[in-house]
């Protein structure tokens, strides 16, 4: 499944780039992430707690960046499981300034395994853009903290 | 013995008994229903044995990927686990199921969970047994799984392509069965008829059954006794015997079988025993009871799917009158990952060949296939409705096509009522039936005439009117001799059932019987013939619930499926009974000092016929046979035990293996159904207007138990026509697993049915019935025809069995974009 989508935040884009680049500062302030693990500057792992029809489901993932081009572009690659079900993600984020701020361009390949292919197949989309929501808005309002 | 090829023998016309009838064919209420409705029947999950464990399997998340380790350790480490068990394990405390294919598919190694390599998604790899079923879940997602996945094939017939990735190695195809049915002389037909109609492809899609209790069983391998004790919703005990005795070294005095209640089979609990024998070795790995009941999702992406086949190349020889000589065709059933019932899929379709219809040439080249999806198992209707689905497809086309009215072409083409017993193409014999007659009081019941009408002034309207037809069989009471057909070596024929009535000492009747019943009623209908034979009330008859090895109640095909409980379960409890009923006339004429011939027994009493004032009760004749017995001449009481056991036997013979003939089913049940169906032109929704279904069943035992039967199957098909399919991507992920995406129909979906009968008595059954309760998919093709009337000029032809509004949408915009229509005509 191919999931993507855009958005605008009020904060330059070097700003959002030194937090996105730093997820430890952003783990703190994401919603259902935790157990955020930098192993080195290429891999980092998470447990991710989206609701789905099974209730909570955690998610551990194992994250790679397979691509940076310095803040403008990231593209990451990530593995994960929820019991038996497993998941792939390619993530592309792509950053242009803007008058007003930021843009924020992403583009998401998803691959489920497990029921929650069945389960998820019509809201894994809303899911996803929630979630990568809620990351460049947290992103947005450190920078902005930051800023104050 | 086997028939020679071209000779016609009927089977023997059976005496039927003059007993029944006092209340046999009354719809007595179901003696079921009082624990059922009151919430005290015991179902699986209902049972409980002192240290059970809860059972919890970790199923592979890939359509096919080669186990590469697995590592319970973190799950065994959580306290209240108990054990586990891996594939590995099951590698070397199993042998591989037998296989009923002859090689090289016979060659598969097929195993409880997956050994070395998953084929589909949701094959069991490990099973976790702990103190709780939600400890045993969360313990398996503590199971790490390291898998290597491999390439997926999903298409039945891409499948066979060379590139196309094989799921066992030892097979060296996914090939399961090939081989060709050839009746008649098609190419004749062919070269002489008037018009040739070709279809390009026909489709019928995968579904199953939803019953309302899932797959589950309550395991313990005794360790004192080596007796395995199977508390189940298997639904055909001693066919899973066969595969679970040899497979983990069991003989059949080592297991134990028993069930109770079962809420709903419909062929889909058949192929449990994988299941029961991982809880079996985990029981005896663990040296405690296991209990396991499926989850939805477990069920619909991992229990048993009905066959999926795909029919192309399909040629129809046609008379310029009208007349049907027969068909040919290239027939592709896909039976998923593993062979848990098939390949007998490849045969049992053979039951029906020409459908309601005289065809007298047919040649069907049919291959079994194999791929990354779940295994395929009987489903209500099994085999035969995807070929009769064919039939009736095949009818509508050459009506539209050749510009035939339907009724008239199938009124002319049908079997005629005259002509049964009637010998089908490949040697079968159709007992009794009147499909004019049928076709004539349904179409009465949808009011056909005011619906042609409606269809005319709905022109324009936006709103398509379309009216459709489906003419099935419901053939009953299987010759597993038809196994030898697809592979000669098979060691069955025949089939059977057994029963004991027993006359007790406090006057008691009691009837045991083989069968498992889902929902049938065999308890109220057991009773009712009993009650006949022995002149009571079916209230004195007590029937057991459901099924126990322990009775001595089985033979080797014992169970419930394949519509035949009216014949063999019913034929083995009136031949017990007409055995009791000769004991306590012997007993009773003894102590009246009468002749045998004098006695009469009515109301629970032996009496002289001539004298009712001369009686004795039940109770009377018991306890003298069990507590009094020296008060009886010696050679009178050696010779009555009022414990008589009979088993009922088909009088079947071993069909040809090479000419594929032979006599593969014993009675003919047939329904004809018709529809009136409002298509939206916007969207392509379907709305059934009006609905009515017309039953034949030989005699019946009970109306209101087959009425509810003829509502289940209407309701079960109507569902799989417009709501049910299994869609799987090309991953081989099931995208439909749970009941939010996999809409099975509910009473909301399903419009009132108007039904109707017929009475055509079996000659060949002991009490004239025939098996009923499949229903032979009759919506599938009814509402498939009634979507294709609805069409307009130039769409292309209505090609699956399931029509959901996309793809209604999509026919009805077929006409507008003048494509092939997926049909052609030849005249000459």
């Amino acid at each position: 499944m191919i999931v993507s989508g855009e958005m605008s935040v009020a904060v330059g884009r070097e700003e959002l780039w030194a937090v996105l680049s730093d997820p430890q500062r952003l783990a703190q302030a994401l919603p259902g992430v935790s157990d955020v693990t930098i192993e080195d500057e290429q891999h980092f792992s998470a447990v991710a707690h989206p609701f789905t029809a099974l209730g909570e489901t955690p998610v551990a993932l194992e994250f790679e960046i397979v691509e940076v081009r310095a803040g403008e572009f990231v593209a990451i690659a990530a593995t994960g499981s929820a019991g038996e079900n497993l998941l792939t993600l390619t993530l592309s984020l792509e950053l242009a300034s803007t008058a007003d701020g930021t843009t924020a361009s992403w583009r998401a390949e998803v691959g489920l395994r497990g029921v929650l292919a069945s389960l998820l197949q019509r809201g894994l989309a809303e899911l996803l853009r929630e979630q990568v929501d809620a990351v460049l808005c947290a992103a947005a309002a450190i920078s902005t903290a930051d800023r104050g | 013995m086997s028939t020679p090829p071209g000779e016609t023998t009927f089977y023997p016309e059976v005496e039927q008994s003059d007993r029944l009838g006092v209340w046999s064919g009354k719809s007595v209420p179901r003696k079921e229903d009082k624990r059922l409705l009151k919430g005290q029947g015991a179902f699986v999950d209902d049972l409980w044995m002192h240290r059970q464990g809860h059972v919890h399997f970790v199923r592979s998340p890939h359509a096919h990927a080669r186990i590469v380790s697995i590592d319970v350790s973190r799950a065994e480490a959580l306290p209240g686990v108990y054990a586990t068990l891996t594939g590995e394990e099951v590698g070397e405390l199993q042998q591989p199921f037998f296989q009923m294919a002859p090689e090289p598919a016979g060659l598969m190694k097929d195993y409880c969970m997956a050994v070395g390599k998953a084929r589909y998604m949701g094959e069991p790899v490990v099973a976790v047994l702990a103190e709780s079923a939600e400890l045993a879940r969360d313990a398996a997602a503590l199971v790490e799984v390291v898998y290597e996945p491999l390439e997926v094939v999903v298409d039945g017939i891409a499948t066979i392509e060379p590139q196309a990735p094989v799921l066992h190695e030892e097979i060296g195809s996914n090939v399961a069965w090939h081989g060709v049915y050839d009746y008649g002389d098609v190419d004749w037909a062919l070269e002489n008829a008037d018009h040739v109609v070709r279809i390009d492809r026909l489709h019928f899609h995968r579904f199953s059954s939803t019953p309302l209790e899932t797959t589950g069983a309550l395991v313990n391998w005794d360790p004192g006794t080596g007796v395995v004790e199977f508390r189940s919703n298997n639904q055909m005990p001693m066919f899973a015997a066969m595969f679970i005795g040899p497979a983990i070294g069991l003989g059949i005095d080592h297991m134990q079988f028993s069930s109770q209640d079962i809420g709903g089979g419909f062929g889909i609990k058949i192929t449990s025993y994988t299941y029961l024998t991982a809880l079996a070795l985990l029981s005896r790995k663990a040296g405690r009871p296991v209990k396991w009941s499926e989850s939805r999702w477990e069920h619909l992406a991992a229990s048993a799917h009905g066959n999926e086949r795909t029919f192309l190349d399909i040629e129809v020889p046609v008379m310029s009158d009208g007349t049907i000589l027969g068909f040919k065709v290239r027939a592709f059933d896909d039976a998923g990952a593993y062979l848990r019932y098939e390949p007998l899929g490849a045969v049992i379709w053979a039951q029906v060949v020409p459908g309601n219809y005289r065809f007298k040439h047919v040649r069907v080249d049919y291959t079994e296939t194999l791929t990354n999806k779940c295994p395929v198992g009987p489903n209500r209707g099994y085999s035969r409705l995807q070929h009769l689905w064919l039939i009736e497809r095949i009818v509508d086309i050459v009506a539209k096509e050749l510009n035939f009215d339907r009724v008239a072409l199938r009124a002319l083409n049908y079997v005629q009522p005259e002509e049964f017993p009637y010998e089908t193409p490949n040697g079968c014999i159709y007992d009794s039936g009147d499909y004019p007659a049928m076709l004539e009081q349904v179409l009465e019941l949808i009011d056909y005439e005011g619906a042609l009408k409606r269809k005319l002034e709905s022109a324009g309207s936006g709103k398509r009117i379309g009216i459709g037809i489906g003419s099935t069989l419901d053939s009953g009471t299987n010759n597993f001799g038809q196994s030898r057909i697809i592979n000669s070596a098979l060691p069955f024929s025949g089939n059977g059932e057994a029963a004991v009535v027993r006359l007790d000492l406090y006057g008691e009747i009691t009837v045991t019987i083989g069968t498992s019943p889902q929902g049938q009623g065999h308890e109220t209908t057991a009773a009712q013939v009993t009650a006949d034979i022995l002149g009571c009330s079916p209230d004195l008859v007590h029937v057991a619930a459901g099924y126990n090895k322990a009775a001595n109640t089985y033979v080797g095909f014992s169970g419930t499926y394949a519509s035949q409980f009216a014949v063999t379960g019913l034929g083995a409890v009136m031949g017990a009974a007409e055995q009791l009923r000769g004991e306590i006339v012997k007993v009773g004429a003894c102590m009246l000092g009468a002749e045998e011939s004098d006695i009469e027994l009515a109301d629970g009493f032996v009496r002289l016929a001539a004298n009712p004032e001369a009686a004795i009760p039940f109770i009377g004749i018991a306890a003298t046979v069990f507590a009094n017995v020296a008060e009886l001449p010696g050679e009178l009481a050696d010779s009555v035990t009022l414990n008589c056991r009979y088993v009922y036997r088909p009088p079947f013979t071993v069909p040809d293996h090479e000419t594929k003939r032979g006599k593969l089913t014993l009675t003919y049940a047939s329904q004809v159904h018709a529809a009136v169906v409002e298509v939206d032109d916007e969207t392509g929704q379907v709305t059934i207007l009006a609905y009515a279904a017309v039953d034949e069943c030989g005699r019946k035992v009970n109306p209101k138990i087959v009425e509810g039967q003829v509502h289940g199957a209407t309701g079960h098909g109507i569902g799989a026509a417009l709501y049910e399919s299994f869609e799987y991507d090309a991953d081989g992920q099931l995208l439909n697993s749970t009941f939010a995406d996999y809409h099975a129909a509910t009473s909301l979906d399903v419009p009132h049915i108007a039904t109707g009968e017929i009475e055509c008595p079996s000659p060949f059954t002991p009490n004239g019935a025939k098996g009923m309760g499949e229903g032979g998919g009759a919506p599938l093709s009814t509402i498939a025809s009634a979507i294709e009337d609805a069409l307009p000029e130039g769409a292309h032809i209505v090609f699956d069995s399931h029509n959901n509004s996309e793809r209604v949408y999509d026919l009805l915009r077929s006409a507008a974009l003048g494509g092939p229509r997926g049909v052609e005509v030849i005249s000459r």
